[in-house]
């Protein structure tokens, strides 16, 4: 592997981790009494764009390495469903977390002009939803990594 | 300093800050709470104490990961044959969700705590098996609702005694 794909697998990663911290901490605020939207609204958009520089650096380690070079490995060792059914949800379900965080973002920039006990609960469930889906596919990546034998 | 070494600074500094912050977190709660009341300045110390305990969560997560490109990059991957990795994987999940659980307060503030406090000392002994063997490591679990059940009596005698009726901040 060069050092290229290297640092675009590490940046996929850490970058990801960083989208999800940031994620995390804006569900822990948005599910207080009375959250502080200002910073709700910049972690979701810290997330989002997070999210999306590790969609970038995870597309072009996907494009340009894995499937030539990893995949193969996997399908022909004994783990053959870490890209079957892990890889194969890992690269479907990431799609829908960036979306989901702008939406809180989007939200919470609302929240901030007016009250809506509604939409908080709404921004909520989606952090909460983005927070498990990323964790998921954060899990994913690691049983795909170990698939590698 | 390689990168390895890096890793492991920052999980060794990761895991005394989540512990410690953990550990904290009670005392100032029972602190806090000996006249029943938690005043604005005991409060402005919890939030402290969690900032620290989070800041440690983030750091044990992002060095753990770290140490997985390692092996991957390295084409190392024992880590992810190892139960006991996963075991440790698990309870950090647990200290995430738990901490949401608390925040939404569907979970009794006891059992909540309960389960942070022994959550952060298992993933710090684990860290500490996972440099060994561990030969029965379907144990780690049994051992470890134990230790929570255990702890969170404790923890209620502790508040019984030494703290008066609260309502929750």
């Amino acid at each position: 592997m060069t050092t290229l794909l290297a640092s675009a697998l590490i940046l996929h990663v850490v970058l990801g981790l960083i989208g999800l911290a940031c994620i995390h901490f804006a569900l822990m605020q948005l599910i207080r009494r009375e959250p502080p939207y200002g910073f709700v609204s910049k972690a979701s958009f810290l997330s989002a764009a997070f999210f999306l520089l590790s969609w970038a650096t995870g597309a072009y380690y996907y494009v340009v390495y894995y499937g030539t070079a990893v995949k193969p490995r996997i399908l022909a060792g004994a783990y053959p469903w870490a890209h079957q059914v892990m890889m194969e949800s890992k690269e479907h379900v990431f799609l829908l977390v960036p979306f989901l965080v702008v939406a809180v973002w989007l939200a919470s920039r609302a929240l901030q002009n007016a009250s809506d006990p509604r939409l908080k609960v709404a921004a909520s469930f989606a952090a909460a939803t983005a927070l498990a889906l990323g964790t998921l596919v954060a899990a994913a990546g690691i049983l795909v990594s170990g698939g590698v034998r | 300093m390689d990168w390895y070494t890096t890793l492991v600074i920052m999980h060794i500094v990761g895991t005394v800050l989540g512990v410690g912050g953990a550990t904290f977190v009670e005392v100032h709660l029972v602190r806090a709470l000996r006249d029943g009341v938690m005043s604005p300045e005991e409060s402005a110390i919890m939030q402290t104490t969690y900032t620290v305990l989070r800041v440690g969560f983030f750091l044990l997560v992002l060095s753990g990961f770290g140490f997985l490109i390692l092996s991957r990059l390295s084409e190392y991957t024992v880590w992810f044959y190892s139960i006991t990795f996963w075991i440790k994987l698990s309870i950090v999940g647990v200290i995430a969700v738990n901490a949401i659980l608390i925040q939404l307060r569907w979970i009794p503030i006891l059992w909540g705590s309960a389960i942070a406090l022994v959550s952060w000392y298992a993933a710090l002994i684990i860290g500490v098996l996972l440099r060994g063997s561990v030969d029965q490591p379907l144990w780690i679990p049994v051992i470890y609702v134990a230790a929570i059940i255990i702890v969170y009596f404790v923890m209620r005698e502790v508040h019984s005694r030494y703290t008066k009726p609260h309502f929750p901040h």
